[in-house]
């Protein structure tokens, strides 16, 4: 095949022209589309289902008796993320965590589980929980050990619900993340400059028999 | 002395490609030993980003987990236990340590190999835009011949 001087400058627009093309294909396909990050933190009952969340389908929980829970958190942020779930025990008074400024519940942290979970991947935490010994003074109940997957932990600071009437305690489950920039564990985690956060809690009376 | 400015221009493009490809290596080289939680967090994110493969980056995931599990067991322990508590230390540092070169060492070689895919993609573009426009002059030539043997075949009829 020959090329003429005249067929090279026709033939050099329609080199250039493909040129520009394919190379606008090859940096769409070598460059990663940005996408929005995202945790889903879930819970599941005891058998592993959205369901029977509590023994008996009750909420009244007995001293010694056992309940099960799956704790879950699937990463969809893009990259591996190092992730603290906390456990908090609050009661009807003590504030949850405010998603408008970003700011953890006050309530006593019982217990935390820390993990490196890669992208796309689900983690799952079995939340196998008694009340070990409560207190009663005045008209106030307090709960002074839980057992924990078989680790027993004294609470600093329980809170108090009342005897009489209903007595609703409740347990936080926070996500927080790992932010390298400050190098310590940030609630929730950073989506541009909005804080986003992830949280779930859970309801149950403590009761002495059977309501 | 067109000869030497090439000389030059090749000269610089080969000093730049080698700092970009050293340079994860020179940045872990700066940091000191042991290196900390958040530094080894970063130098895996960097592997990530540079695009290690997922059983390369599990393994690296997998062996940060199980210092999560030691720094545990070290928080877990009472201050009677000081012999304990210096042996998990030591444990968890060389692991970190150990988890830093191998996070640098997968940046470097996915750097590497991300690179040559990248030149790979991009020249394969410049090999098809050659052949398009080949193609493109080879269908036109053919186009030309065939329109030349017609008009050679034409009668011409007087009206």
């Amino acid at each position: 095949m020959k090329f003429s001087s005249r067929s090279i400058q026709r033939l050099l627009p329609l080199f250039l022209t493909s040129l520009i093309i394919l190379e606008a294909v090859a940096y769409v396909v070598t460059t990663p589309s940005p996408r929005e990050g995202f945790f889903e933190l879930y819970a599941l009952g005891a058998n592993g289902t959205a369901s029977d969340y509590y023994p008996n389908n009750s909420t009244f929980i007995q001293p010694t008796q056992p309940v099960t829970w799956y704790v879950a958190l699937s990463n969809q942020m893009g990259s591996f993320q190092y992730v603290d779930i906390r456990v908090k025990l609050g009661n009807q008074t003590i504030n949850p965590p405010n998603d408008t400024i970003a700011s953890p519940s006050p309530a006593p942290l019982i217990v935390e589980f820390k993990r490196f979970i890669s992208d796309n991947a689900t983690w799952e935490i079995p939340f196998v929980w008694q009340i070990l010994n409560f207190s009663t003074q005045g008209n106030h109940l307090r709960v002074l050990q839980l057992q924990i997957d078989n680790v027993s932990y004294l609470i600093q600071n329980a809170p108090t619900c009342p005897v009489h009437g209903s007595c609703s305690l409740r347990f936080i489950f926070e996500l927080w993340t790992w932010d390298v920039s400050v190098g310590d564990f940030q609630i929730g985690w950073r989506n541009g400059n909005r804080q986003r956060m992830a949280w779930l809690q859970f309801w149950f009376n403590p009761t002495l028999g059977a309501p | 002395m067109t000869k030497s400015v090439a000389t030059i221009t090749f000269a610089i493009a080969i000093s730049v490609l080698v700092l970009f490809i050293t340079s994860p290596l020179l940045a872990s080289q700066a940091a000191g030993y042991p290196p900390t939680l958040n530094k080894v967090v970063q130098d895996v994110q960097r592997a990530e980003a540079a695009g290690a493969r997922p059983e390369e980056l599990g393994k690296l995931i997998n062996e940060l987990n199980s210092v999560n599990a030691l720094e545990d067991q070290l928080q877990n322990l009472s201050s009677q236990e000081a012999d304990k508590r210096s042996q998990l230390l030591r444990e968890i540092n060389n692991s970190l340590a150990a988890i830093d070169i191998e996070a640098n060492q997968i940046t470097i070689a996915t750097s590497h190999r991300t690179f040559t895919d990248h030149m790979i993609i991009y020249s394969s573009a410049v090999v098809g835009a050659a052949l398009t426009t080949l193609a493109s002059h080879y269908l036109s030539s053919l186009r030309r011949k065939y329109r030349g043997k017609r008009a050679l075949q034409l009668k011409i009829v007087p009206k």
